[in-house]
């Protein structure tokens, strides 16, 4: 459900929706989600100070919390 | 349809409420409160037990739609000023999918079922914005604390569905009507608290909020006499402090 949701939504703001790609660590009792985009869209995933990265995370959250879980999402360049 | 209540727990009982009422956007007269466990002291902090609540919503809302809306004109008193006004009361605003209306439905959806919430969406174009509004029994997760969930989703939709250029309006995303119950809650409590400001003579801080909240408190003690308003803190810290006196006189005090 959480890479479900990071996907879609990191596949809505980028122009290379193809080269999205996630990678799930699945924890006890947390989850590490790696997002990787393309080198040009980077800033689209993370917006100007954080605040789509931020804005990505807490809607994450939000789903990881329905499972009782924590969730971490890192961008990776 | 599913009984709409949920369990939440907290220090103590009047802790609990306060979560379930700032979670669900709702006014303390919107729901009925049953203790499942009164709160346990425990020896030096240890083993102390948590107040459990269930809170049940009372009254019209099982109703979709035109009559919530009456309700929540009524329930507040004086009839708030609401966020995106004119005709919601008349016609409860037909669900075709027009170009600008589409393709944040479409995403609202998406999502939505990502999520596995059974809800429904509906959207309404106006003049100067889009209102894509959630009506759902599982909804309370979509809005998250303060709000904080529905605004993350929100802004994701807007940069999601702007981007291209094939939708222009401002996307509004609601649930269940939250933003407006959030605002008149939002305006009472700055009124109490200016009051509050007025009698001690002291500043008072509010908890961190939106731009947009904070806008909502800063206007609606504008013409408050006796206290004036600012915004303290950076980022997600940011927050509006309600001073006693005038701006031009006092000198702002640092918090």
């Amino acid at each position: 459900m959480m890479k479900e949701l990071l996907e879609y939504l990191a596949k809505a703001l980028v122009d290379n929706p193809d080269d999205v790609q996630i990678e799930v660590i699945e924890g006890e009792r947390s989850v590490i989600l790696q997002l990787r985009v393309n080198p040009e869209d980077i800033g689209k995933v993370i917006g100007k100070q954080g605040r789509i990265a931020q804005a990505l995370r807490t809607l994450v959250k939000a789903a990881a919390t329905k499972q009782g879980k924590n969730a971490i999402v890192e961008i990776l360049d | 349809m599913k009984e709409r209540s949920w369990e939440y727990v907290g220090r103590t009982v009047e802790e609990a409420t306060q979560t379930a009422l700032e979670e669900l956007g709702l006014e303390p007269d919107d729901i009925h409160v049953e203790i499942l466990e009164e709160p346990q002291k425990g020896f030096l902090g240890l083993g102390g037990k948590e107040a459990r609540i269930r809170v049940d919503l009372i009254g019209e809302w099982e109703v979709q739609g035109k009559k919530k809306q009456v309700k929540d004109e009524t329930a507040t008193g004086e009839a708030p000023e609401a966020v995106y006004e004119d005709d919601e009361l008349e016609e409860p605003g037909p669900t075709t999918l027009k170009e600008s209306t589409g393709k944040p439905t479409r995403m609202v959806k998406d999502i939505l079922e990502i999520l596995e919430i059974d809800a429904m969406v509906e959207a309404k174009e106006r003049d100067d914005s889009v209102v894509v509004d959630v009506w759902g029994d599982d909804i309370a997760i979509l809005i998250g604390k303060g709000g904080n969930t529905l605004d993350a989703l929100q802004y994701l939709v807007n940069v999601g569905c702007r981007r291209t250029g094939e939708v222009t309006k401002k996307i509004i995303v609601d649930a269940e009507g939250y933003r407006k119950r959030r605002k008149a809650k939002l305006e009472k409590q700055a009124e109490q608290l200016a009051s509050k400001v007025t009698s001690q003579r002291k500043s008072i801080e509010m908890d961190p909020m939106s731009a947009s909240e904070r806008k909502i408190v800063h206007m609606a003690l504008r013409n408050t006499d006796g206290v004036w308003t600012e915004s303290t803190g950076d980022g997600p810290e940011r927050r509006v402090v309600i001073h006693p006196g005038n701006p031009d006189r006092d000198v702002p005090r640092e918090t």
